[in-house]
């Protein structure tokens, strides 16, 4: 912006301001150029990095057996992940925008925002040194647990509003969540006790882990990193669409649930969808965990009970002691290079679906 | 009997069981995360107290057997014993089955020592510690005695407190976590001031200058995405640019025949961390600004300011506590990021720190140890393992502690921001 040119000097102050001027240009200046280098800069490091992968990463004729099977276990892993973080995280978020009183969602959010920012290998020190050996014994503990929650879930919430007084039931809307953690805890003994006493049966036998270090152990801890990024997304989602729409449909004899199900969910459909891919984006790229409680073992095989070995743990195992230029360091890139690819397509899908979502809600 | 169930699912209709199911998965996402954190806790503190010491006579292969010794595990089956470390530390474990134990007793006067390099002794009585070759331990030795079986609950909780405190700030023997806390503060700050004026920078650009022009929609969404690489993505891209490439060639140019530059760093790690946390302070900055009212840059324009000057005296002191969130967000995320880090230059043993009182002080081209690099090596790679475990459980939760710590701090600071807009523009 030009500086306005102050003529003629009469007042000292004038003068004084006069004299300042081309100072004060030159600065405005100086600082356009450096925010200008500093963008450059960004730009070409957004631009260097795959390009930095591609000169380096070289095909060999035998690419495809040292990188698919890294391929699919990453991808293996991605897809435990989510079939563990998409109902957590979506139903905790469904709750949270949708039916919980502002207090629960002003604790609920950052709790879950600090729960994302854990490190990575905290997760992993806990997934490979006491969860994988408590599954080695209970698969079919959690197994039990798993089936048995929801029909538990339902039907409690069921009794509990058919025959519970309505005064209780009054002052404990929107504290269901506290009042649900005796039964999972109770669930989730019986569960054990369950999986024990099944122990010595066929199905134990059958559903016996090859290794501690699994597909399943890895699942569970890396569905659980991945649930709070889904769970924010999903969550901005559904609160984002105006609460008039839900409002309507009650208003026309739906119940919360029903407005939420045929009629927010829809609209906020793309958001939840790009929740889901950046999901398995972050899975997909999340090393530690995988490197810790995998096994790191290249199986392809699709049971969840064997060992895997994915991209990112290849490389935080491989890199350090390839050396440049050989084979080896130059498949490595071309699977970092893979690896990068496929993240950036799903970023990119995740912003265009959630650019429709955010006109989709300014229609309304 | 068609109309009852005609009935209940009217009802089922009427009710919202679909409401509780999601309140169930808050519920086993909120368990999940006590469960966490408790076990943490539980195997952290167990790093650090006191194993009671049991007089044990067992059948053994060559008859009766009997040891002094701390019982580290037991279950149904089988304890797990540490016997007297004269020769070197994590040697003398050893599992005995239940069915071969004859007799255990837990003597008021079991003494357990620790030495100076982290083994341990236990004795009875007063007797002076006496090896199995006839030697004696010097005093100087002899850093801790410790009257195992008669700890009352505070002195317990002292000893512990002790121990957990010698972990921490380096005076632990056989190994603590001074080292990779200093190389963790250190490459954090180095990051930090790295990453800090080019991401203020760059949002400054992006918000008050670039407008929605091409370039700006371009970078925007460079930003976004660069915001998705994995982090060991970038750990590769630093180990080949800047260690592979920049540093081979500076040792090139150097003519420096032991690589110095040309291995992983301190400068290389903390370079690369600073990529990484780019798009963290950019966007976290950007929203700050957003959050400055129009009508303080309206005024100070109107009174003659250039926009330097508008931004450098009027906008950036308002947005001062979303800069310090963008710090703080991007301290966090580099504290716990360990991948990269694998990839450029921390090492799981580092014979010096990256800072010291030789000169020049801070020392870019050392390797240097991480907390987080400590967690993966002692959970994996132990000689030791009850001990490598237990530590290894001791560092998460200190990492946890500070890592968690700066985002709660963030999110303090975020909140206040939004705050004072709200007053500002009101």
């Amino acid at each position: 912006m030009p500086v306005p040119d102050p003529q003629p000097p009469a007042s000292p102050l004038a003068r004084r301001f006069a004299e300042r001027a081309p100072a004060r240009e030159r600065r405005e200046r100086h600082l356009r150029l450096g925010l200008r280098l500093a963008a450059g800069f960004l730009a070409l490091l957004a631009l260097a990095m795959p390009l930095f992968l591609l000169a380096s990463a070289r095909v060999t004729p035998d690419w495809a057996a040292h990188v698919l099977p890294l391929l699919a276990g990453s991808l293996k892993a991605a897809l435990y992940a989510i079939v563990v973080a998409v109902p957590l995280g979506l139903g905790a978020a469904i709750w949270c925008a949708r039916f919980a009183p502002p207090a629960w969602r002003a604790l609920l959010k950052p709790l879950f925002e600090l729960f994302e920012a854990v490190p990575a290998v905290v997760l992993g020190l806990i997934a490979a040194l006491l969860l994988a050996p408590w599954l080695l014994q209970h698969v079919l503990s959690l197994l039990v647990f798993v089936a048995l929650l929801v029909p538990l879930l339902i039907a409690i919430g069921f009794v509990w509003q058919r025959f519970a007084p309505p005064a209780w039931q009054q002052r404990c809307a929107g504290h269901e969540v506290a009042l649900l953690l005796l039964p999972l805890l109770g669930l989730a003994a019986g569960a054990v006790a369950v999986g024990n006493a099944l122990a010595t049966t066929a199905w134990a036998a059958l559903l016996q882990p090859l290794t501690p270090w699994n597909g399943l152990v890895v699942g569970v801890m890396l569905g659980l990193a991945v649930m709070p990024t889904v769970f924010s997304l999903a969550e901005d989602a559904l609160f984002a669409v105006p609460a008039e729409l839900a409002l309507g449909a009650q208003a026309l004899g739906a119940t919360r649930w029903q407005a939420l199900w045929r009629l927010l969910l829809p609209v906020a459909a793309p958001g939840v969808v790009a929740a889901l891919l950046l999901g398995f984006s972050r899975a997909l790229g999340e090393t530690m965990i995988v490197l810790m409680a995998s096994g790191n073992t290249p199986l392809t095989g699709i049971s969840p009970l064997t060992g895997l070995r994915s991209i990112a743990a290849n490389l935080a195992l491989e890199a350090p002691q390839a050396v440049p230029g050989s084979a080896g360091y130059g498949l490595l890139l071309l699977s970092a290079l893979l690896l990068f690819c496929i993240c950036l397509l799903l970023n990119l899908l995740a912003e265009q679906v959630r650019g429709r979502l955010r006109r989709r809600v300014a229609g309304l | 009997m068609g109309r009852t169930v005609q009935y209940h699912r009217a009802a089922l209709r009427r009710h919202d069981p679909g409401l509780w199911l999601a309140a169930g998965l808050v519920g086993l996402s909120l368990l999940a995360l006590a469960a966490i954190l408790s076990v943490l806790a539980q195997q952290a503190l167990q790093a650090f107290a006191p194993t009671p010491v049991a007089q044990l006579r067992w059948r053994g292969d060559g008859g009766e057997q009997q040891l002094l010794a701390a019982v580290v595990t037991q279950d149904a089956h089988a304890l797990v014993v540490r016997g007297s470390e004269w020769q070197r530390r994590g040697a003398e474990y050893r599992r005995i089955a239940r069915a071969d134990l004859r007799q255990i007793d837990w003597p008021a006067d079991a003494r357990s020592l620790r030495l100076r390099d982290g083994r341990e002794i236990y004795l009875r009585g007063d007797s002076a510690a006496q090896a199995p070759d006839g030697s004696r331990l010097a005093a100087a030795e002899i850093v801790e005695d410790v009257a195992s079986n008669r700890l009352g609950r505070t002195e317990a909780t002292g000893l512990m407190l002790r121990r957990a405190w010698d972990f921490v700030s380096g005076a632990a023997q056989g190994g603590g976590v001074f080292p990779a806390l200093v190389g963790t503060v250190v490459l954090v700050l180095l990051m930090s001031v790295l990453v800090m004026p080019l991401g203020v920078l760059l949002a400054l650009w992006l918000h008050e200058y670039a407008g929605s022009g091409r370039g700006a929609r371009i970078l925007r969404a460079a930003m976004a995405n660069l915001a998705g690489v994995p982090a060991v993505i970038y750990g590769l891209f630093g180990l080949v640019l800047f260690v592979n490439d920049i540093g081979g060639g500076l040792d090139a140019l150097l003519q420096s025949a032991t690589p110095r530059w040309g291995g992983g760093g301190l400068l290389w790690s903390a370079l690369t961390l600073a990529l990484l946390t780019l798009p963290v302070v950019v966007i976290a900055t950007e929203e700050g600004l957003a959050r400055v009212p129009a009508s303080l840059r309206h005024g100070a324009l109107a009174l003659g300011a250039t926009r330097a000057e508008m931004l450098w005296r009027v906008v950036l002191p308002v947005a001062r506590p979303a800069l310090l969130t963008a710090l703080i967000l991007a301290v966090a995320r580099a504290a716990g990021e360990v991948a990269p880090l694998m990839l450029v230059g921390a090492v799981k043993y580092a014979p010096a720190l990256p800072l010291d009182g030789e000169f020049p002080y801070l020392h870019l081209s050392r390797q240097f140890m991480h907390l987080g690099q400590s967690v993966y090596d002692l959970a994996l790679a132990g000689g030791d393992v009850p001990r490598d475990m237990a530590q290894a459980h001791a560092a998460a939760l200190l990492l946890l502690v500070v890592v968690v710590g700066l985002n709660a701090a963030a999110i303090v600071a975020r909140n206040r921001l939004r705050e004072r807009a709200r007053e500002l523009a009101v």
